[in-house]
């Protein structure tokens, strides 16, 4: 790789890396993730809709390690 | 040269923006044949034509030789989770005693104290009662093709003589549904195909009541398009398909399943983590073995140009540390740093992630390009997120309400 596409590829992960620290369904996002712990502990004990049961999974502490092991779904 | 390559996994490592993250999930193609002939099957029908240089068959020194390798990186990386999926072609087309002896030998291998699951994805048709009899003996849990009702799964999912499958799959999946076999059921996916009506095929599936769907969008790359998937277009079958079955799922007073590319996408809207490798930005984990011990990427890879998914590495020779430094591992594990400019300034990439990985290819570009699906992610993506959001809106008025004191005493 010559100084130019070493430029352009640093160049590009900086532009990524700035992104993922940014990119957000915004403006939604703060909005609709405040709602969610708000209304965590009355939707787990409510009955069992989607939104329900999603937002108990949401507030619940899955092990990292099983949710990265299980992704793949083909 | 095509993207993403070695240049940029370096440059990537070194400046942080992605780190290995150790493999987690072991995908053994068991049996690399199948017995049907699904029209469009990525192992058979697209661009890697690979298997027909194989074995048919992963045999037993292959398979001990994986679960050595398995434990090896597991041991390495102090892994304390892993998950083993038997694929293939039909991985029960190895027969029950070539499934048993790798479970076996896998959990021989592993250390003590990891813990552990395997999976077997079948297509259902050889889900007899002595094949069951041997995945509850070793714990193996069973995933299911099913795309629908009779009309739907036959339009595509067929003998190679043309006759379809349905009445057969049907057949095995009662047997799977029925004690003490049921608790091995893991999950049906459905290849969607927006010809099929989607609460009828959504219905049609619930009738097995799995405890886990999963809508898959047929693969198709920027070189050879899904069907209704034109290059350009700003249509959106695909969303507007998925979104009819949303509605329905989603509507339900009580759950009735659980859909997972659904659930990923409320997940990643409310800022949590994706469960399916089809949307997010989290790292992915999963590593291949043919059956003559090939080390590869995902398979569905293989839709995209021959030898995609290669690796040049196989367990004979080589640990999967080796394959941890592929691009394209890197590339599926370098979330936003991954992503094309088009995907990086668009405000729903952390929710679509870019979309399928496999989708995003394009003969010169490689694959870093939108998804093909783009305009249905879109779509789709933006109709969960204003649903869930209005619906968390009204929660909370609902809650104020009933927090407020009485006034009127």
């Amino acid at each position: 790789m010559d100084a130019t596409h070493a430029e352009g590829h640093n160049k590009r992960i900086a532009v990524a890396l700035a992104a993922a620290a940014s990119l957000a369904l915004a403006p939604q996002a703060p909005l609709i993730a405040q709602a969610a712990t708000e209304t965590v502990t009355v939707a787990v004990s409510t009955a069992g809709s989607v939104l329900d049961n999603v937002l108990a999974g949401f507030a619940a502490a899955e092990p990292e390690a099983k949710i990265l092991a299980g992704k793949h779904n083909r | 040269m095509m993207w993403p390559t070695k240049e940029w996994s370096v440059a990537a490592r070194e400046s942080g923006a992605w780190r290995p993250v150790p493999f987690q999930q072991f995908s053994l193609k068991l049996h690399g044949w199948c017995n049907l002939a699904c029209d469009y099957c990525y192992v058979y029908e697209m661009a890697d034509q690979s298997w027909r240089d194989r074995p048919r068959k992963m045999d037993s020194a292959t398979v001990e030789r994986a679960a050595f390798r398995i434990a090896e990186h597991v041991a390495a990386h102090d892994i304390e989770y892993v998950n083993v999926v038997f694929h293939g072609g039909e991985p029960l087309l190895a027969g029950r005693e070539a499934v048993a002896h790798a479970v076996r030998s896998i959990r021989a291998a592993l250390p003590s104290v990891t813990d552990h699951s395997f999976r077997l994805q079948t297509n259902g048709t050889l889900l007899t009662g002595e094949v069951l009899d041997m995945l509850l003996a070793e714990g193996i849990a069973v995933g299911v093709s099913l795309d629908g009702d009779a009309q739907a799964h036959d339009r595509h999912r067929r003998h190679a003589g043309g006759r379809g499958s349905h009445a057969e799959v049907t057949a095995g999946l009662r047997r799977l549904c029925a004690e003490p076999y049921r608790e091995l059921f893991s999950h049906l996916y459905c290849v969607v195909d927006v010809a099929n009506d989607p609460v009828r095929v959504y219905e049609s599936l619930l009738e097995f009541e799995p405890p886990v769907v999963d809508f898959l969008l047929p693969d198709g790359t920027w070189s050879a398009p899904p069907p209704l998937r034109a290059a350009g277009s700003e249509a959106t079958p695909y969303a507007d398909w998925l979104i009819a079955v949303f509605e329905r799922w989603y509507g339900a007073p009580r759950q009735e399943t659980r859909v997972r590319f659904f659930e990923s996408i409320i997940q990643l809207v409310l800022g949590g983590q994706s469960r399916v490798d089809s949307v997010g930005l989290s790292p992915n984990v999963l590593v291949v073995v043919e059956t003559d011990g090939t080390i590869e990427q995902v398979d569905t890879l293989k839709s995209g140009y021959q030898g995609a998914a290669g690796t040049g590495l196989n367990v004979f020779d080589h640990p999967f540390d080796r394959a941890l430094e592929h691009p394209g591992m890197a590339a599926r594990q370098a979330g936003a740093a991954a992503l094309c400019e088009t995907c990086l300034s668009c405000p729903v990439a952390r929710v679509c992630g870019g979309g399928y990985y496999a989708h995003r290819y394009g003969e010169g570009t490689g694959y870093l390009n939108p998804s093909v699906y783009c305009p249905d992610l879109f779509k789709l993506v933006t109709h969960i997120r204003d649903r869930v959001q209005a619906d968390l809106r009204l929660r909370g008025s609902g809650i104020l309400m009933n927090a407020a004191p009485d006034l009127s005493s």
